[in-house]
């Protein structure tokens, strides 16, 4: 019979791995066992372990069913991690035990397969449950304190404890876990025979605890077999699993050392007939599965719920590299300094003195042996006077809750896909770092177009590691460069798990994963979230999604992927006429055709001029339709479509297929500017583009925006027609004084009324507007107002004040009307002035001038537009 | 170690005549408001009794006591300690360990968190002397910090010892006492600065006799300040640096304001009324529910937004309200305070500035008071108190 030693520890205590540590040396054994995925242990090699850099994580995953996995994370302080190094570094055996994770696996599996059975049956278990729930309420008290018992043991036991030595207030943890972290994980350093003893103990009052929760639960009756909780049931097979493995490992050893949870301590101590757990674990259902090695992060240690969670794994750092707690408090008061100043706050050594000695007192007086993390921080807060939550804040996500990373060297991963993604990341120097970086592509480097072109593929699969920065608000326009944002999180390695399925590599998974989703719409290995939500007419992808797509798998050089996905593309394209698609669709198709025939392309797009000469006339004649009577967001939506395709067409060069089209454009531009019912916006932009484009002379615009100002209109939807023509710019309005003016003489027949409803609408108009445009702009108007202000003069001094008829080319209205749009005139003048001050102050010799103009019409000034020149001369 | 030595003998000599020193002159049933060693002298008697942590040099308790004198708790010898301070446990573990690492103690907050009351008890239970006090106001000058003169024995003798007179900070520094600085922002700055010398080199150069003051041990400074109301002057970059900041935040629940006030009414009506009722419950609660409600700009319950008054509601305006209530009804009431003595109380709080304050008042009655149940009654006398 072999020596057993049971050390009950807490998951990722630096404490109990302290004292699994001394432990372990003093004891010298010869079989290490250690709770974790049995299935695991070939990875435990000491050339593999050497290589990782923690956090790390243990992954076991079924490669048949996607999205079935399981994670034990491991940091430099876990126990089990301290316990594998030294097994592995003395060379002596070293197994994991736990129930199987084949089992545990397949019972996940089937649990979800009858939650998903069960939906319909839920409400009737619902309504069941609550009388349960009921029930439970009416049982005995000792039950009730028992079933919180079994929740929160670590708070039992320190309940129990006096818990008046403890911090009063902290809300950082639970009773139990800062009990837990006084007593245990804050200790310092400690010898091989104190581990000893310290294990005695907590393998002793988990004794008792077990027991008595034993007791309660025949007391209450709560153990007979059919009422046994999932929870509890699953206990019972792990602990029946680990004694197994246990018996069968220390055969023939002569000391056994098994470092696992101090829950399960006594469940290994138990003495229970091999055949009674055989008879537990006889039938289980299995799953093929596979172990490999990921990395892990310290922040997602703190966030996940494994086991006894860890809240603070860079405290947990200092609490393993430093056991002594003076030296601990100093180091981190140190960091914390460094971390202030480096955040712009003037800090300086003497304050984390000040701070360390506070810490140190406040320790004495609580009582604890040293200073603590509460210490520190009540100290750090009050020495250096922080009074506001964001520098605190700072520290908390670095120095207590951590931002660290593990590595996990490529030749370790055992999964093809995750090797084959760090061998890329190794190629293209590409980090799995949490924080956001950016990187900068030139796609004429061949190494920068292979990295876009791996990034491309990655997103294929759907993987959100990267995603390209937007430019220049589109990313349709072809350039040579590419920008990238990238934040890594390790829980990415499960969507690169599941994508295994699709291959090997990520050239050839992308790749299969991008003919899925061309042929069926969706992929095999993709979770029900990654499914499109919108189908195309063949039930599969819409145009715009596969056009899309197309584009991408261009980028990413998945010429494999090409024949299907164009296949796709033009039997979606041979039925599709939803306008909103075809719109969408159309610039990217157009684009990406320019695109693969630049320097930088490479795949074979010819089939791509058939699509689009078959599409684009069905757009032309969809449009003019569809412009009418929208509401302002659909307004909105049309116009960007618009414009893009608009740009697309254009300017993508001289491409043969496109010039008949071009011809058609214009008269779809033209039926959809002289529809009566074309919203104004819409209407407004198709004439400015038909302007640009000269395809309308001045002339034809002038009459088209005579009409669309008309007096008689509603306000607001001329000012929205003017906004749409506006849309392009607003040189136009320097160099043709016929539709300055006629603009002009539209806002000047506007009411007060009309004209405070509608300033917000032209405020958002005319800043649009550049700077060298509004600066020309204003100097026209300038131009305009001194000349008029000089015939106004004129006219006063023959006592005739008629100035409407001198500036404007229309036919006299009527003295009494002309005056008082004058005045309006005047009004919105300043307020179009007031948008364009953010420009800046007019010069100085514009306002000297208006000053000296000024002078001699002292009186009159205050109905002249000259006076808003001088005025807004003084504005800010 | 010979440190030690040498001065171990001089605590003793400045602790003994702790209550010589403080000159009342009354006797201790005539005054107003007795010093709090001198009102709470037994429960200071009895933590010495017990008391056997290690005492820093010139402390009359060890800092552990000092913590239970402050929070209140019971003693071994089954002594029951009243709380002093209702808040976090923490908050006052900081301030006396700042004190124990004798760096100076800055207790900031608004009006009525207890700032002067806790400097007041520290100073008491660590030194047994509270009354070492300087009052800060706009219009001091330096002498009131450093030192002063006795013109006469200026004049007659030229400069001299005999002349000089001390300032409170001067005699805490000659016995190793704890000097308190109240309403620190309210100095002006570069008199403020003159504490700077003191608190970095614990001496006190008096120029014209060519001699310095040094502080002796157990010698520290607890100031107050407030970082709200109107006409503070901030602390230079260099001063603060040399204090070590609690923060007094204002009560977290309607439960802890409630018993703050009512603890502090209870203390304060005690010499006046002599056996004085302690303040009805319900009544409390509404007023401390109403302060709360216009210091947060939102009724209790979340759903309403509210117009915050121009002063700062804080529960010291509550313990105010309070005890004018206690006493308009003892001496003019039927004992137990109407609502109308406390309507009109409430609206001396909250009106201030008549043209600002009335309407958000007029206006908290009616959105918030008007529809709760069982407020008929205030709500009828404050809005007869408003007309």
């Amino acid at each position: 019979m072999s020596e057993l030693y049971l050390l009950g520890i807490r998951h990722h205590g630096p404490g109990s791995a302290r004292a699994v540590e001394r432990a372990l040396e003093h004891l010298k054994p010869d079989c290490v066992l250690i709770e974790g995925p049995p299935e695991a242990t070939p990875l435990l090699s000491a050339q593999v372990v050497e290589g990782l850099t923690p956090p790390v994580a243990l992954l076991a995953y079924a490669p048949q069913e996607p999205g079935l996995s399981l994670f034990w994370p491991y940091s430099e302080f876990s126990p089990e991690w301290r316990a594998m190094r030294y097994a592995l570094s003395q060379g002596v055996s070293c197994e994991l035990i736990d129930l199987p994770v084949t089992h545990t696996l397949a019972l996940k599996a089937e649990k979800r397969a009858q939650e998903a059975q069960g939906e319909q049956e839920a409400q009737g278990e619902q309504e069941a449950q609550g009388e349960q729930e009921a029930q439970d309420e009416q049982r005995h008290p000792r039950l009730v304190w028992a079933q919180e018992m079994r929740a929160d043991p670590l708070g039992y036991l320190a309940t129990l404890a006096q818990e008046g030595a403890l911090p009063e207030e902290d809300e950082r943890l639970q009773l139990g876990d800062r009990w837990w972290e006084r007593l245990i994980e804050g200790r310092g350093e400690l010898s091989g025979e104190e581990a000893l003893s310290f294990f005695g103990a907590v393998e002793e009052v988990m004794s008792v605890m077990r027991a008595e929760l034993h007791e309660l639960d025949e007391l209450t009756g709560a153990h007979t077999e059919g009422e046994v909780s999932a929870s509890l049931l699953k206990e019972r097979l792990r602990e029946a699993s680990m004694r197994k493995l246990l018996k069968k490992h220390s055969k023939g050893k002569e000391r056994v050392v098994v470092v696992c949870g101090a829950w399960h301590v006594p469940a290994l101590r138990a003495k229970v007939k091999a055949g009674d757990d055989n008879a537990l674990l006889k039938g289980l259902p299995k799953s093929k599965i596979t172990c490999t090695w990921t990395p892990w992060s310290e922040r997602r240690l703190s966030s996940d719920g494994y086991g006894a969670g860890l809240l603070e794994p860079a405290w947990g750092r200092y609490l393993w590299r430093y056991p002594e707690a003076n030296e601990r408090a100093e180091r981190w008061l140190v960091d914390a300094t460094r971390l202030l100043r480096e955040g712009g706050f003037h800090v300086a050594s003497a304050h984390a003195i000040e701070a360390a000695r506070l810490a140190t007192a406040l320790s004495a007086l609580r009582g604890s042996s040293g200073p603590e993390l509460s210490d520190l921080l009540d100290a750090l807060t009050s020495a250096f006077g922080l009074t506001e939550e964001t520098a605190l804040s700072k520290i908390k996500t670095r120095l207590i809750s951590g931002i660290e990373v593990g590595a996990v060297p490529s030749e370790h991963l055992d999964h093809p896909l995750l090797r084959d993604v760090a061998l890329n990341n190794k190629r293209f120097k590409l980090k799995q770092i949490e924080a956001t970086k950016v990187t900068k592509l030139d796609l004429r480097k061949p190494l920068h177009q292979d990295k876009s072109a791996y990034l491309h593929r990655l997103k294929l699969l759907g993987l959100a590691w990267a995603t390209p920065e937007q430019r220049f608000g589109t990313a349709l326009a072809s350039t040579a460069f590419e920008s990238w944002s990238l934040s890594w999180a390790p829980e990415m390695v499960m969507r690169l798990i599941e994508a295994g399925g699709y291959g090997d590599s990520v050239e050839e998974a992308s790749e299969a994963r991008v003919t899925q989703l061309a042929q069926h719409g969706k992929g095999a290995y993709d979770p029900p979230a990654m499914s499109p939500k919108v189908t195309g007419v063949r039930g599969g992808l819409t145009l715009s999604a596969l056009s899309e797509l197309l584009s991408n798998t261009l980028k990413a050089r998945l010429n494999g992927a090409l024949p299907a996905l164009l296949r796709a593309l033009s039997d979606e394209a041979a039925l599709s006429d939803e306008l909103s698609e075809l719109l969408d669709a159309l610039p990217q198709l157009i684009w990406t055709h320019r695109y693969q025939q630049s320097e930088v392309g490479s795949g074979d797009v010819s089939l791509l001029p058939n699509v689009i000469s078959q599409l684009l006339p069905r757009l032309f004649v969809a449009l003019p339709e569809a412009a009418i009577y929208l509401s302002e967001e659909r307004e909105q939506e049309l116009i960007s479509r618009i414009s893009s395709l608009h740009r697309a067409l254009m300017t993508s060069g001289d491409q043969a297929y496109l010039s008949p089209h071009r011809d058609e454009w214009k008269t779809c531009l033209t039926r959809v500017a002289e529809r009566d019912h074309t919203s104004p916006q819409v209407s407004g932009l198709v004439t400015r583009l038909l302007f640009d484009q000269g395809w309308w002379g001045e002339g034809a615009v002038f009459q088209r925006a005579r009409l669309s100002l008309s007096i008689s209109d509603e306000p607001e939807r001329c000012a929205r027609w003017l906004e749409g023509f506006l849309s392009g710019g607003g040189l136009m309005l320097v160099y043709h004084e016929r539709l300055r003016a006629l603009i002009d003489r539209w806002v000047c027949s506007l009411t007060s009324e009309a004209f405070h409803a509608l300033l917000p609408l032209l405020r958002r108009t005319f800043s649009a507007f550049s700077y060298d445009e509004n600066r020309q702009l204003s100097e026209a108007l300038q131009r305009e107002a001194l000349q008029y202000e000089a015939l106004q003069y004129e006219a006063l001094q023959h006592e005739a004040l008629q100035p409407d008829a001198l500036r404007s080319s229309e036919p006299q209205t009527g003295t009494a009307h002309s005056i008082a749009g004058r005045e309006l005139s005047q009004e919105v003048t300043t307020a179009l002035w007031r948008q364009l001050s953010w420009l800046g102050q007019p010069s100085a010799s514009l306002s000297a001038e208006a000053e000296i103009d000024e002078a001699p019409h002292t009186p009159h000034t205050s109905h002249t537009p000259h006076m808003v020149f001088h005025h807004r001369g003084g504005e800010p | 170690m010979s440190d030690t030595h040498t001065t171990s003998p001089s605590i003793k000599d400045s602790t003994a005549p702790s209550s010589s020193t403080t000159s009342t002159t009354t006797s201790s049933t005539e005054i107003m408001r007795a010093h709090a060693e001198v009102q709470f002298a037994y429960e200071l008697e009895a933590l010495k009794e017990v008391d056997d942590g290690p005492r820093p040099e010139g402390w009359a308790l060890s800092p552990q006591s000092v913590v239970t004198y402050l929070m209140g708790g019971t003693l071994k010898s089954g002594f029951e300690v009243s709380p002093k301070y209702f808040g976090a446990r923490r908050l006052m573990e900081v301030a006396v360990a700042t004190l124990v690492t004798d760096r100076a103690l800055l207790l900031v907050g608004v009006p009525g968190t207890g700032k002067s009351w806790v400097s007041e008890h520290l100073a008491a239970a660590v030194c047994g002397d509270s009354t070492l006090l300087i009052q800060g106001t706009a219009g001091m000058g330096e002498e009131a910090i450093r030192y002063g003169w006795n013109y006469a024995e200026l004049l007659a003798k030229g400069p001299s010892e005999r002349a000089l007179v001390e300032s409170p900070l001067m005699r805490a520094m000659r016995r190793g006492k704890i000097a308190r600085v109240e309403e620190l922002t309210r100095i002006p700055s570069d008199i403020q600065d003159t504490l700077i010398t003191v608190l970095s080199e614990k001496l006190l150069p008096v120029a014209e006799l060519n001699l310095e003051v040094q502080a002796r041990r157990g010698f520290n400074l607890i100031a107050t300040a407030n970082d709200r109301d109107r006409g503070v002057n901030e602390l230079s970059s260099a001063l603060k640096r040399r204090f070590n900041t609690v923060v007094l935040p204002t009560p977290k629940s309607v439960e802890e304001e409630v018993t703050i006030v009512r603890e502090r009414v209870r203390a304060l009506s005690q010499p006046l009324t002599g056996e004085a009722p302690p303040p009805a419950d319900e009544q409390l609660r509404k007023v401390v529910t109403i302060f709360r409600e216009l210091r947060e700009g939102l009724t209790l319950d979340g759903l309403t937004k509210l117009k915050q008054p121009s002063g700062v509601l804080s529960a010291a305006e509550a313990i105010s309200v309070m005890s004018q209530c206690l006493a308009l009804s003892a001496y003019f009431g039927e004992g137990e305070p109407s609502p109308r003595d406390v309507a009109s109380a409430i609206k001396g709080a909250v009106v201030r500035d008549q043209g600002q304050d009335e309407p958000v008042w007029r206006e908290y009655l009616e959105v918030a008071m008007k529809e709760r149940e069982g407020w008929g009654s205030l709500y009828q006398a404050c809005r007869e108190e408003l007309s």
